[in-house]
């Protein structure tokens, strides 16, 4: 179903929208409630809107071999979250100020996708165990809190946050070899 | 680690019930609190860099789908925005297609060219030419390849689209498939979602 879909975006079909909103839709919103708890409901619609609207023109990006296509469409909702929340923090400082100007959205922030780190992080995790590889893609590639991980593995908080700070510690050491530095500052 | 469970061994139900059953006993020392692993922006920022298959093996990925099995009821009113909106997308993408199939047939009737020369030169078939000006077939059924190696045409504006730093960056964009992207750049559409 998931190709017949990408063909009918791909060619511009006028049922591809209501297509892709018919299979994927409310997982779209589900998500997005679990990663924006804190938004409201018509908050969350425009993401998810949004993201429909972005994954529908850049349709033909998609790549099966680097990922699903639920994945790949909870990106768009993830970036949507994101920016929401930047442009949302940016309205908040300038009301601090005295004379705002005309305000305007943030542009999405540089990724050095060359910086060396990245890719021994993708190595450092591709050398995991697949069981440690979900909880790590569960936390940063979903951005799922931990309690919604624990809820999911139906395991305990305490456990999830045991293992990934176990794990992480593990990745930033690798990362950058036995030194165990702070890779929040070097960013 | 011991596999109790009765799945297919290296299937995602399997890894599921790996990571649900793996230590389950253990508890947060008093020092493990996951504050750094909750606020590491560094980690976060480098796992959104790259494709998802750069970091997981395929199980895994298919492992997190049947994770993130979210959803909830959606208002007639929720599930009209989310059309509206995958409905404009594909519009575009449609116009998209439109515009550079006139461009293309403006280009090759202003050199003089027909049909059966442009796909001589460029090595695909003068059909395709024919439907891809006349709309009937998208611009992305050429190759960029293609489509760069047809006489200069809206196709100076993807070469020059095609340059990286020109590109708008996106953790889901892919170097290789940029190209609705880069030719509503080249074109100078505003698109303001991208």
């Amino acid at each position: 179903m998931d190709e017949e879909l990408i063909q009918a975006a791909k060619a511009g079909h006028k049922y591809a929208g209501a297509f892709l909103i018919s299979v994927y839709g409310e997982r779209l919103l589900g998500y997005c409630r679990t990663i924006a708890p804190d938004l409201g409901d018509v908050d969350r619609e425009l993401i998810c809107e949004q993201a429909a609207e972005k994954a529908c023109r850049k349709i033909d990006e998609y790549d099966e071999s680097k990922g699903t296509l639920p994945g790949w469409l909870r990106g768009f909702v993830r970036f949507g979250v994101l920016n929401w929340r930047r442009d949302w923090a940016a309205r908040v400082d300038l009301t601090d100020e005295a004379d705002h100007e005309d305000w305007q959205p943030r542009p999405e922030p540089e990724r050095n996708r060359s910086d060396p780190r990245i890719a021994e992080l993708a190595a450092a995790v591709r050398a995991m165990p697949h069981h440690h590889q979900l909880l790590i893609a569960l936390k940063y590639r979903e951005n799922l809190p931990t309690h919604e991980i624990a809820a999911r593995l139906r395991i305990s908080e305490a456990a999830v946050r045991q293992r990934l700070s176990r794990l992480t510690r593990q990745l930033r050491t690798q990362v950058e070899g036995r030194n165990d530095a702070d890779l929040g500052g070097a960013a | 680690m011991d596999n109790h469970n009765h799945y297919e061994p290296g299937s995602a139900e399997d890894l599921i019930a790996q990571a649900m059953s793996s230590e389950p006993l253990a508890t947060a020392l008093p020092d493990q609190s996951c504050a750094a692993c909750d606020q590491d922006a560094w980690m976060d920022a480098a796992f959104a860099a790259l494709p998802a298959s750069d970091f997981f093996d395929p199980v895994v990925l298919e492992a997190v789908d049947r994770l993130m099995h979210d959803s909830e009821s959606v208002t007639a009113q929720a599930r009209q925005r989310l059309v509206d909106g995958a409905a404009r997308g594909v519009r575009w993408r449609r116009r998209l297609d439109n515009h550079l199939g006139k461009l293309l047939r403006d280009r090759r009737c202003a050199l003089r060219l027909s049909p059966g020369m442009v796909a001589a030169h460029i090595g695909i078939a003068a059909t395709l030419i024919a439907e891809v000006e006349a709309g009937a077939r998208p611009v992305h059924s050429m190759t960029a390849d293609n489509v760069k190696l047809a006489p200069d045409i809206a196709l100076a504006a993807l070469e020059d689209a095609s340059e990286p730093e020109k590109s708008a960056s996106s953790s889901e964009d892919s170097p290789p498939s940029q190209f609705s992207s880069a030719v509503a750049a080249a074109l100078g559409w505003s698109h303001g979602l991208c």
